[in-house]
């Protein structure tokens, strides 16, 4: 397996003097094409702040991260965006569906900004969405979807274009467990099908029970990196949840 | 087409909010439209009065003629010798002989000023036409026939066609005389400075009132292309005499031209202020939008659009807002000026007795190139408005934007 992203020694931090916080202290981290990862860790311990720089959706303050063979310090704005349209897809917490556009639109949106200019982006938005199952809501509004409908669409729009990287972000953190299982099940069939990279953050027990690995970050540094086989996988994540929550109850 | 049909979709979703931004770009365009409408109709009126009222294209008449109010002296009548009147043929399409002085119309113990004009019946409907005239009664084309009267003398001196007025002035001798004459006809001609004091006879007839003998005060000519007037005044000046003087509708015209540059400047500030008001509402309802679109256009970015992107996305929003404004405001005051241009305004007569030519009927006119311009300049406006708050809306960072 190739190494999709290379991550070494990668700091960032908001806002300067005083009032500065260090996101990411040092992290040195290698994604290989493929891997089903999640990031986990309590608020504030910088999960969306990588999960923002893998993403290209920042870029890191030091250190060297190198995405699809791309130094991506040495990209510009433009390359940056360039890579996010053709190479990464993003599946968010709230959906962020475009609420004026249908279910087929919103996906088609994906190939449109990808620049694809092949003429069958209309049929090729609707085999997505016929793929994570919502082949008769094409003409629905996001309005007109329920939550788990909604992420789906979510789901199609961030693989139609058939990117090497997914970012999610707690993408079943607005979901109930049975909707969460079933469009998480569908993200692993995808990475399975199609052999996408999937990188999550998370805190829910549901994600990191079919997470091949699982990442732990704490005060912005990654203290914690175990890639499970699958017979202790459940007993492992099971553990680290309870860790997780007696983590979290200490911090609340 | 997607982005397009975005931007169109986005428009939708306030829908009040985009019809109030709409509506004063509408009013934007509709006014520029109708405001040069009547600037063109003012400019119109004047030269039509003037042309088809006093002027003609070109008039010859007494070196220093005075050009205020009533005042039309006759002592320095002229003729027109033979071989004026065989180039005067040969060079107009026709063209005609007048002479006005002041009189009196006198009625019962009433009487009040009048500027006469006695003209050549023949000759004279060729130089001034009578298509907006409106005559009850019939026009004089003799002696016997008396006088037309119009409307504000006989609204004034209550007389009607079939009437006997007495009509008096000086001679060329400076003595006094009188006519007891038939009123053959009342007319309006849309003209004030005719309408409120003129009375049109025959030169017969007005030869017996200044006892004077086949002089006359002037000469109008009318040409086939109004634009050939500098040029033919230049060749004529040449064949008349010292004491007779050329006068031409745009000399005539100048101080209502000059006129419409006040016009024209004030429309331009009611213009500027039309365009301000648009602005800043559109470049309002586009900024309200990216406020309140910030994770939208963060989920955007982090697709792959590019600032530039998010910025012509919503100056596409301005400028669709624009184009259908513009379009509408088109629509709008095109058919005002096209009713108007048809139907005209009825003007008070407010310069009637000043020497200013104008129409008391206003008939705007329209233009397709400022109907078109104008529904530009509203879409030009819209998407300079939206420019700033596009640049507000793509300033978020992406990842700050999909979690807003």
């Amino acid at each position: 397996m190739s190494v999709l992203c290379d991550i070494k020694d990668v700091k960032k931090v908001y806002g300067s003097g005083p009032a500065a916080v260090q996101a990411l202290r040092g992290v040195n981290l290698t994604i290989d094409e493929g891997e089903f990862t999640v990031i986990s860790g309590p608020s504030g311990s910088g999960k969306s702040t990588l999960l923002n720089l893998v993403g290209c959706l920042d870029v890191c303050d030091e250190g060297v991260m190198t995405l699809l063979g791309h130094d991506v310090k040495k990209l510009s704005p433009k390359g940056l965006a360039q890579l996010r349209a053709e190479r990464i897809g993003f599946i968010f917490q709230s959906f962020n569906l475009i609420p004026v556009l249908t279910a087929r639109e919103n996906v088609e949106l994906a190939l449109q900004l990808a620049g694809d200019t092949k003429g069958d982006r209309v049929k090729r938005a609707s085999e997505a969405l016929d793929r994570v199952g919502l082949g008769d809501y094409l003409h629905r509004r996001p309005n007109q979807l329920s939550g788990g409908q909604q992420q789906r669409v979510a789901v199609a729009r961030a693989l139609v274009k058939e990117p090497a990287l997914v970012v999610a972000d707690e993408p079943t953190a607005n979901l109930d467990s049975n909707t969460g299982a079933a469009v998480l099940d569908l993200m692993r069939d995808m990475n399975k099908q199609l052999g996408i990279t999937f990188l999550f953050s998370t805190h829910d027990p549901l994600i990191m029970v079919r997470a091949r690995r699982i990442l732990l970050l704490r005060d912005g540094q990654i203290e914690d990196d175990e890639i499970k086989t699958r017979s202790d996988l459940t007993r492992e994540v099971e553990r680290k949840a309870v860790q997780e929550m007696l983590h979290n109850l200490a911090d609340y | 087409m997607m982005l397009l049909r975005l931007a169109v979709l986005n428009l939708t979703r306030s829908l009040r909010r985009t019809v109030l931004s709409m509506s004063s770009v509408i009013l934007g365009v509709a006014v520029v439209i109708i405001g040069q409408g009547v600037i063109a109709g003012f400019e119109d009126n004047a030269i039509r009065a003037a042309v088809d009222g006093m002027t003609g294209h070109v008039q010859i008449r007494a070196r220093d003629y005075p050009t205020e109010g009533l005042a039309h002296p006759v002592d320095t009548l002229a003729t027109v010798d033979g071989p004026l009147a065989a180039w005067l043929d040969a060079n107009t399409q026709a063209w005609t002989t007048r002479t006005l002085f002041v009189g009196e119309v006198v009625n019962a113990g009433d009487a009040m000023p009048v500027r006469a004009i006695a003209i050549d019946p023949a000759r004279d409907s060729e130089v001034f036409p009578r298509g907006s005239w409106k005559i009850d009664g019939t026009e004089p084309v003799s002696a016997q026939d008396g006088v037309l009267l119009s409307t504000g003398v006989a609204g004034l001196l209550d007389l009607k066609p079939g009437a006997t007025v007495v009509v008096q002035a000086n001679t060329t001798s400076g003595a006094k005389n009188a006519l007891e004459v038939p009123v053959s006809g009342v007319f309006s001609a849309g003209t004030p400075m005719l309408d409120r004091f003129g009375i049109v006879l025959t030169q017969d007839l007005a030869r017996q009132i200044l006892q004077s003998d086949e002089r006359i005060s002037h000469v109008s000519t009318r040409l086939a292309d109004r634009g050939d007037t500098e040029a033919f005044a230049a060749r004529l000046a040449e064949r008349i005499p010292e004491d007779r003087e050329i006068v031409t509708w745009i000399e005539e015209c100048a101080p209502v031209l000059a006129f419409q540059a006040v016009r024209q400047a004030a429309l331009n500030l009611v213009v500027l202020a039309l365009m301000g008001m648009s602005a800043t509402g559109i470049a309002n309802t586009v900024l309200m939008a990216a406020y309140e679109r910030v994770r939208e256009i963060g989920t955007l970015r982090a697709m792959g659009m590019t600032r530039p992107g998010v910025i012509q996305l919503f100056v596409l929003e301005g400028a669709l807002l624009g184009a259908v404004g513009g379009l509408l405001g088109a629509a709008l005051g095109s058919a005002i000026v096209l009713w108007y241009e048809g139907q005209g305004i009825e003007l008070p007569l407010v310069m009637a007795t000043g020497h200013l030519p104008v129409s008391n009927v206003l008939y705007l006119r329209s233009s397709f190139a400022v109907t078109a311009l104008s529904a530009v300049f509203g879409l030009v406006t819209a998407m300079v408005a939206s420019f700033y708050p596009a640049v507000i809306a793509s300033r978020p960072a992406p990842a700050e934007a999909v979690r807003a």
